[in-house]
C-alpha cells in the first residue's frame, strides 16, 4: 500500500459508508432525551417533592456506601477480606508434581477453589510445558503457562518492563483485555494471564507481580 | 459551567463532529448500529464530563479523546468479557486467539485497503485512521490517544511497515 492511497483513505472509506450511516437529528434528539433523563438539559421546574426525593436518595446512597465499604473493611459482617488480601495456596497432587520442575505460586489475591494443570502439545520441543488455571468461586482466573523451552514472543505487543526488589518481568495487556505478566526463572519462563468473567472483579499489575514473586 | 452553556457546546461537537465520531467509533466496533449506539453514549458521556473541558485542547481532539476511550471501554464491559472469557478461553491457553475485531470484521463488506486497514491491531490502526482519514497532526494525536508524540510517530511508521507487509505492492503482484 502507498502513501497515496492511504492519502486517499477517508475518500475510499467514505464512498463505502452506506448513505444512511450518518449522525443524524434522530440520533441527536436521543442524545438530548438521555441527557435530560439524568436532569441535564432539561428546563427545571420547581418541585416541592424533588428536594426530598433527593435527600432521600442522598441519604440512602451514603448509608449504603458505609455499608458496603464497612463489609469490605471488615467492620460490619464476617468478610475480614480486604482489596489486595493474599490468599495462602495448597497445590493439589498434580500440581505438587510439577513443582518439582518449575516454581508454582503460593499466594494470590483472591481464594483458589480450584487448579487444573494440562499438559498442551510440545510440537517435537524438548522441554517440558505445562498450563495450569488457578479459578475463584466468583469467576476470577489465573493462567500460569510454564515451560523450559526458550519463548521468543511473535505479537507485535508493547510489554513494559517492571521490577519489584529482585524481580523482573514484563507486563502487557493484549487486545483481549488479558493482562499477561511473563518472567524467567531458572532457565524456565513463566506466564501468569489474568480473565475474570465478574466486572467487578480486577487485578492490578503489582497483584499480579506478588503472585509471581510468592512462586516457590 | 452553566448549563446553557454546556447544552450550547453539546450541540455544536454534535453538529460539527457527529460524523467524525461515528466514522472513528466505527474503525474501532466495525459494526454500522453498533457504532451509532456507542457514538451517542459518547455524546452523552461528554456532557456529563463538559465541566472538565477547558479549552486547553480543541473541541475536536477533547471529543475524539471521549470516543476513543469509550470505545476502548465497551471491549472492556461486562459483556464483551463474558463472550471472550466463555468462546476464547481455550485458544488463550494454546496460546493463539483471533481478537474480537477481527472477529466483527467479518459482518462488513469493505474494499481491499479499508479491510486491511480495519486488520491491523487497534494501536496501529487508531493512528492510521486518526492522522489519515481524520487528518489530524501528530501533537493532536497524542492529546486524543493519552499518550506522547514519539509514540504516535513510531506507532505510524509501524503501522505502515504491517500494512505493506499485509498488501504487496502491485511490482511483487506482477514483476
Amino acid at each position: 500500500m502507498d502513501e497515496k492511497e492511504l492519502e486517499s483513505l477517508r475518500k475510499t472509506m467514505r464512498a463505502e459508508f452506506p448513505d444512511e450511516f450518518q449522525f443524524n437529528n434522530r440520533m441527536k434528539e436521543k442524545v438530548k432525551k438521555e441527557i435530560r433523563k439524568d436532569s441535564g438539559m432539561a428546563p427545571k421546574k420547581k418541585s416541592i417533592l424533588g428536594p426530598a426525593f433527593s435527600a432521600v436518595f442522598v441519604l440512602g446512597a451514603l448509608a449504603l456506601f458505609i455499608f458496603i465499604g464497612g463489609q469490605e473493611l471488615g467492620f460490619i459482617g464476617e468478610n475480614n477480606a480486604s482489596y489486595n488480601e493474599m490468599f495462602t495456596y495448597e497445590p493439589t497432587e498434580e500440581i505438587s508434581e510439577i513443582n518439582e520442575e518449575f516454581k508454582i505460586p503460593t499466594k494470590f489475591p483472591f481464594e483458589v477453589t480450584g487448579s487444573f494443570a494440562s499438559t498442551p502439545p510440545t510440537q517435537n520441543q524438548k522441554g517440558k510445558r505445562y498450563t495450569i488455571d488457578f479459578v475463584s468461586s466468583n469467576g476470577q482466573q489465573l493462567t500460569l503457562k510454564v515451560t523450559s523451552n526458550e519463548v521468543i514472543y511473535t505479537d507485535d505487543l508493547e510489554r513494559e518492563e517492571v521490577r519489584s526488589g529482585d524481580f523482573t518481568g514484563e507486563y502487557v495487556v493484549n487486545e483481549n483485555n488479558v493482562q499477561i505478566l511473563t518472567w524467567d526463572d531458572d532457565n524456565n519462563h513463566y506466564s501468569l494471564g489474568y480473565m475474570s468473567e465478574n466486572q467487578e472483579s480486577s487485578l492490578t499489575k503489582e497483584d499480579l507481580i506478588n503472585v509471581a514473586k510468592s512462586a516457590k | 459551567m452553566g448549563d446553557a452553556f454546556k447544552d450550547n457546546l453539546l450541540e455544536e461537537a454534535m453538529d460539527d463532529f457527529g460524523n467524525e465520531v461515528l466514522y472513528i467509533v466505527y474503525t474501532y466496533v466495525k459494526d454500522y448500529s453498533l457504532a451509532e449506539d456507542i457514538t451517542q453514549e459518547v455524546f452523552i458521556k461528554a456532557y456529563s464530563k463538559m465541566d472538565t473541558f477547558r479549552g486547553e485542547s480543541s473541541l475536536k481532539t477533547w471529543i475524539i479523546n471521549i470516543a476513543v476511550n469509550h470505545c476502548k471501554d465497551y471491549f472492556k464491559r461486562w459483556e464483551t468479557r463474558k463472550l471472550l472469557i466463555t468462546n476464547k478461553i481455550n485458544q488463550y491457553v494454546k496460546g493463539s486467539s483471533k481478537s474480537i475485531d477481527s472477529i466483527v470484521v467479518e459482518k462488513e463488506r469493505h474494499s481491499e485497503v479499508v479491510e486491511k486497514v480495519l486488520e491491523l491491531p487497534v494501536k496501529y490502526r487508531e493512528v492510521l485512521i486518526l492522522y489519515y482519514f481524520e487528518g489530524l497532526k501528530l501533537t493532536e494525536i497524542a492529546e486524543c490517544l493519552d499518550t506522547n508524540i514519539n509514540t504516535v510517530k513510531t506507532r505510524l511508521v509501524k503501522s505502515k511497515k504491517l500494512l505493506s507487509k499485509k498488501y504487496p505492492t502491485r511490482g511483487e503482484y506482477f514483476g
